[in-house]
């Protein structure tokens, strides 16, 4: 390798060393990766993030006792095998999850979550040819009122 | 009454094929795993589990749930209405507790 | 040349490479306007009061009490027994009691005449719940919103020109706008006047913002997610009287009367919609 060569890899190199804090690194997994290989058996970025859920949840919860979240798929029901909700930053992220048949008519869930802190709130989707789709969206716990 | 009680809601009647909503609140503390904070004893966690949602006696979804969803629950699901039946809903707790509630609906 | 070449493709790559990284590393806070933070809270509050409130749970339990404690007898001012509407027109003079009353100082007064309690015992049923969060469920609540939901629909009347009524009415005024205690608090030091008030990111109603007093104690009684059980006016009362540092406030007391016709009198021409639900 002529010094060339070298100089400009070592200026790649270095240009590389400086993006590695931004990416996370593959070892260390979080909370959330541990539960979706657990109950899952899939990595976090296997799941693609699609359109055809639409996760409502508020933007501020005011009290993270009881956070309003509601699933709807436009995927056809008879698609779908199972929902799964889960909190990133709680200390069991996994929260419920929910089986579908063609009587439900359509992918619709609602209920009320706990959430320790601000966090990203998922809503995956486990269809019947074995993919993984979700929504994801943060919601910010605050503290309200006077106790 | 306290644990376990609660309400199931559906409309009274509908149209053949349409999707309707199927409403409920359960009473149910669903207390996570913690420390006495006095004796420093562990304290298991006290939740619903799971929820099974009939039609006609048959199986049309089951929630699976822990401690993560908060104390006395709404949940609501659809179903399509294709006839007239009877709406069941039974849910249990990780301490043996077991109940479950009807609800009528009629399809033309 | 090239060395100079070279080093300006180095500097550049290690400035593009410090700039990324620092780009990555940027902590977004998203810094809300204090107006964008309540219309988002008053959103969650919407959200939350979708579908079943479980403050419902208490209806069943209250119509199971009213028989329990023989409160069919009890007149809130419509006749023995005749509980559709009647939260509506409270409180109000009650000539067999001498006096004004409200829905709990009333049901107070009917538990102990035909449920034969003390008042010691009527105080310790009001509290069974207070103070708990979670997995409490007490008959009195169950009174209180079975009562207050057969009003649901029906426009809060009270009685300002019976003369008994104003001077509750009167006396809750001046209450209300008393400074008091070791901290010079009153009610109006958090629900009065026509600016804004929070506290931390819960918006207060005021009393001088027209329409807030309705909307604010025609929703109870108010089920609380964070306790998991619904908050009738005489608890709530309690609650505000204690973190104004006040001296403790007794359940069914004429101060609650008084609070109550004030409050209640104030909020004439709102519909009653109960229960509420907030944090």
């Amino acid at each position: 390798m002529d010094r060339r060569k070298f100089i400009v890899l070592s200026a790649v190199a270095v240009m590389g060393l400086s993006l590695v804090p931004a990416v996370k690194p593959a070892f260390g997994a979080t909370k959330l990766e541990e539960e979706l290989q657990k109950r899952l058996g899939v990595q976090l970025s296997q799941i693609k993030e699609v359109e055809d859920i639409k996760l409502t949840v508020p933007t501020i919860a005011e009290s993270g006792a009881n956070v309003p979240i509601t699933v709807e798929s436009n995927i056809p029901v008879d698609k779908v095998e199972r929902l799964w909700i889960f909190v990133d930053k709680n200390p069991t992220p996994w929260i419920a999850d929910v089986s579908f048949t063609p009587m439900n008519g359509q992918v619709f869930f609602s209920t009320r979550i706990k959430m320790g802190e601000t966090s990203n709130v998922r809503a995956i989707l486990k269809l019947k040819d074995g993919s993984y789709v979700m929504a994801t969206k943060e919601v910010k716990v605050t503290a309200g009122g006077c106790g | 009454m306290a644990v376990g009680a609660g309400i199931l809601r559906v409309p009274k009647e509908a149209k053949k094929g349409e999707i309707i909503r199927v409403q409920m609140v359960i009473t149910h503390p669903m207390t996570p795993a913690r420390k006495d904070p006095q004796t420093g004893q562990e304290v298991p966690a006290y939740n619903l589990t799971k929820l099974d949602l009939f039609f006609n006696d048959k199986l049309v979804s089951t929630v699976n749930m822990g401690a993560g969803v908060s104390a006395n629950p709404f949940m609501a699901l659809t179903l399509k209405a294709d006839e007239s039946g009877v709406v069941k809903i039974v849910y249990e707790d990780n301490k043996g507790g077991k109940w479950e509630r009807t609800a009528e609906i009629k399809v033309s | 040349m090239r060395k100079k070449a070279l080093l300006a493709v180095f500097t550049a790559g290690a400035l593009a490479g410090g700039l990324l990284s620092t780009k990555a590393f940027a902590q977004v806070e998203g810094e809300l306007s204090p107006e964008e933070e309540i219309r988002l809270v008053q959103e969650f509050n919407r959200m939350l009061a979708e579908g079943i409130n479980p403050g419902e749970v208490w209806y069943e339990v209250g119509k199971e009490a009213i028989k329990k404690y023989n409160l069919d007898k009890c007149d809130l001012g419509l006749g023995p027994g005749v509980f559709k509407g009647a939260a509506a027109q409270l409180p109000r003079y009650f000539a067999d009691a001498g006096k004004v009353m409200d829905l709990e100082t009333r049901v107070g007064w009917c538990l102990q005449k035909y449920a034969g309690m003390t008042q010691e015992q009527v105080l310790k049923f009001v509290r069974q719940c207070w103070g708990k969060s979670g997995n409490c469920v007490s008959d009195y609540d169950g009174i209180i919103m079975y009562l207050t939901m057969e009003s649901n629909g029906q426009k809060i009347n009270v009685n300002l020109k019976d003369p008994h009524v104003k001077r509750m009415y009167d006396i809750g005024k001046q209450v209300y706008y008393t400074r008091l205690g070791p901290w010079d608090f009153n009610c109006a030091t958090c629900h009065a006047g026509k600016q804004e008030v929070r506290i931390r990111a819960t918006k207060l109603w005021s009393m001088d913002r027209p329409g807030e007093v309705g909307q604010a104690v025609s929703i109870f009684p108010k089920y609380l997610v964070r306790w998991g059980l619904p908050m009738t006016m005489h608890y709530r009362y309690a609650e505000c009287i204690r973190q104004m540092r006040w001296p403790e406030f007794i359940p069914h007391s004429d101060l609650g009367v008084a609070l109550s016709t004030y409050l209640y009198g104030s909020a004439n021409g709102t519909e009653i919609k109960a229960p509420g639900i907030g944090r």
